[in-house]
């Protein structure tokens, strides 16, 4: 079992360590991770929009909710990788197809998150609204999305993640410039450091992602009940 | 003068339940101190929900000088049981106390006034959560009374501090309705709150509750923890309603039991 990996194929630590830093300083590296991040941002944010607009829909209107229910459970378990050959003839190969994979992959924790966020409003804060007079526009305005806000932001963080995995794998498959369509090339060329080097990078990216969203809902929600201990 | 609420024939039950109100009937007089006193789930906060238009009574009828209303008016501010869950959390006490005032104009001024009356200006910065309970409960009074109310619906407000800001609560109260000449109804479960703090004690009975008894509290205005609560009108008063309420509470033992045989 063992002899079947060539000791010569793994190349040291040492070794990827200081493939991903040239790369990444005066390389090739720093603008593939760049062209990577320029389709994961649009395409987190439609899912991050999206997803917050129909949550907030579908917890406050029941009807919506019953009427779209068998679509959207039908929606969800696809793998957005098997939507390809539907989306493939209708967007071509190119940035729509990216953005399309990315948002329909990561709306579903944004979707989900916001729903279970406004639908825990405690109806005590609704209560507190209506003695003081809130018109039901106001109350969802001022005391429903706020309240939602921090089940929004786990949200959004989750769907950070895969919004990356999907911008990845659709380089991979299409050939678009990034981090995926890099690392199947410099495979097939037998450059096995650098592309050892690139997945160190892809996951160093991925931590400074999740790091990125956790300080920004630190310093924007200092209240919610995961940052109070400061 | 009309009184500030009538309540006339009060019925309430939730969905198809047996009813939780029964034909309730006491009236609030402007600028006195009302305290209900019943056992613990009679329904007293579903009775306060109702007064405040919160809910509608299924029969009868809450009346403000002698006028039906449909929403809670802006002439009522309610403090509820749970002060931790009425709050806002997004938002400093500075914040919550200015939430229900519409108009900018003097607005600064008016929640610095409200929070200086329950003493926590030092706290105008701070998050509800970074608070004790006793400093969440001024905070939620301070809402109630920036909006200057004619009438204060207070929730057992005391129920959940301990003795010694219970009872500095209670002056508090006591002092604020004084100084701005508002009327009160408090709900308790607490006799001698109820006894020390009102003009007037209505006793609820158990489920179903019902007024029992209204009885006249007339000790002198001004009243002291200490020389008050060792008088001996009070012990004589604290008495009465004890009793009553103790009757109460003997019925639905013999209900309990009944039912279970
Ligand atoms: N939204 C509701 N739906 C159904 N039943 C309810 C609802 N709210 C209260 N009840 C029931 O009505 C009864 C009276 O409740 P309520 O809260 O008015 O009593 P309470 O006197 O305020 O109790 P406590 O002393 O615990 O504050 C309780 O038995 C409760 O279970
Ligand atoms: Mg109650």
């Amino acid at each position: 079992m063992l002899g079947i990996v060539d000791p010569r194929d793994v190349p040291s630590f040492a070794a990827i360590l200081q493939a991903a830093a040239s790369g990444i300083w005066g390389g090739e590296l720093l603008f593939v991770v760049l062209a990577t991040m320029s389709t994961w941002a649009p395409g987190l944010l439609i899912a991050g929009i999206a997803g917050v607009v129909a949550g907030v829909s579908l917890a406050m209107l029941p009807r919506l909710e019953i009427a779209t229910r068998p679509l959207l459970e039908f929606l969800r378990p696809i793998p957005s990788v098997a939507m390809i050959p539907v989306a493939l003839p209708i967007l071509g190969i190119g940035l729509e197809l990216q953005l399309f994979m990315i948002a329909f992959a990561s709306i579903w924790p944004v979707l989900f998150a916001t729903k279970a966020g406004v639908e825990s409003v405690d109806p005590r804060y609704i209560e507190t609204g209506r003695m003081l007079g809130l018109s039901r526009l106001m109350q969802v305005v001022r005391i429903v999305l706020p309240s939602a806000l921090p089940a929004v932001a786990t949200g959004l963080r989750t769907a950070s993640a895969i919004a990356l995995v999907l911008a990845i794998t659709v380089e991979m498959l299409t050939g678009q410039p990034g981090l995926g369509f890099y690392i199947e090339n410099v495979r097939l060329n037998g450059l096995i450091t650098e592309m050892w080097a690139a997945i160190l990078v892809t996951g160093v990216t991925g931590y400074l992602v999740n790091t990125l969203f956790l300080s920004i809902e630190r310093v924007a929600l200092p209240w919610s009940p995961d940052n109070r201990d400061q | 003068m009309q009184p500030i609420i009538c309540v006339e024939g009060v019925t309430k039950a939730y969905n198809e339940s047996a009813p939780i109100l029964q034909d309730v009937t006491f009236k609030v007089e402007p600028g006195q101190f009302t305290a209900v006193v019943g056992p613990s789930g009679c329904g007293k906060t579903t009775l306060l929900r109702c007064i405040a238009s919160l809910m509608q009574p299924d029969t009868g009828s809450v009346l403000h000088r002698g006028q039906q209303f449909k929403e809670p008016p802006s002439w009522l501010s309610i403090v509820f049981q749970d002060y931790n869950r009425s709050l806002f959390p997004w938002l400093t006490v500075r914040k919550n106390v200015a939430f229900g005032l519409r108009d900018k104009n003097g607005r600064a001024e008016r929640v610095l006034a409200a929070l200086r009356s329950v003493g926590l200006e030092h706290a105008a910065d701070l998050y509800p959560w970074q608070l004790s309970g006793g400093m969440q409960q001024r905070c939620a009074l301070a809402r109630s009374i920036v909006v200057t109310p004619q009438l204060l619906l207070l929730d057992e407000p005391f129920a959940s501090v301990d003795a010694q800001t219970r009872t500095d609560l209670q002056d508090m109260v006591m002092d604020i309705c004084r100084r701005m000449s508002l009327s009160a109804l408090l709900v308790t479960h607490d006799i001698d709150e109820a006894v020390f703090m009102a003009d007037k004690v209505v006793v609820l009975s158990t489920r179903p509750a019902r007024v029992v008894e209204e009885i006249e509290i007339n000790l002198p205005r001004s009243r002291d923890q200490l020389s008050t609560k060792e008088s001996p009108e009070f012990l004589h008063l604290r008495h009465r309603v004890y009793t009553l309420v103790r009757q109460q509470a003997h019925k639905s033992t013999i209900v309990a039991s009944t039912d279970r045989t």
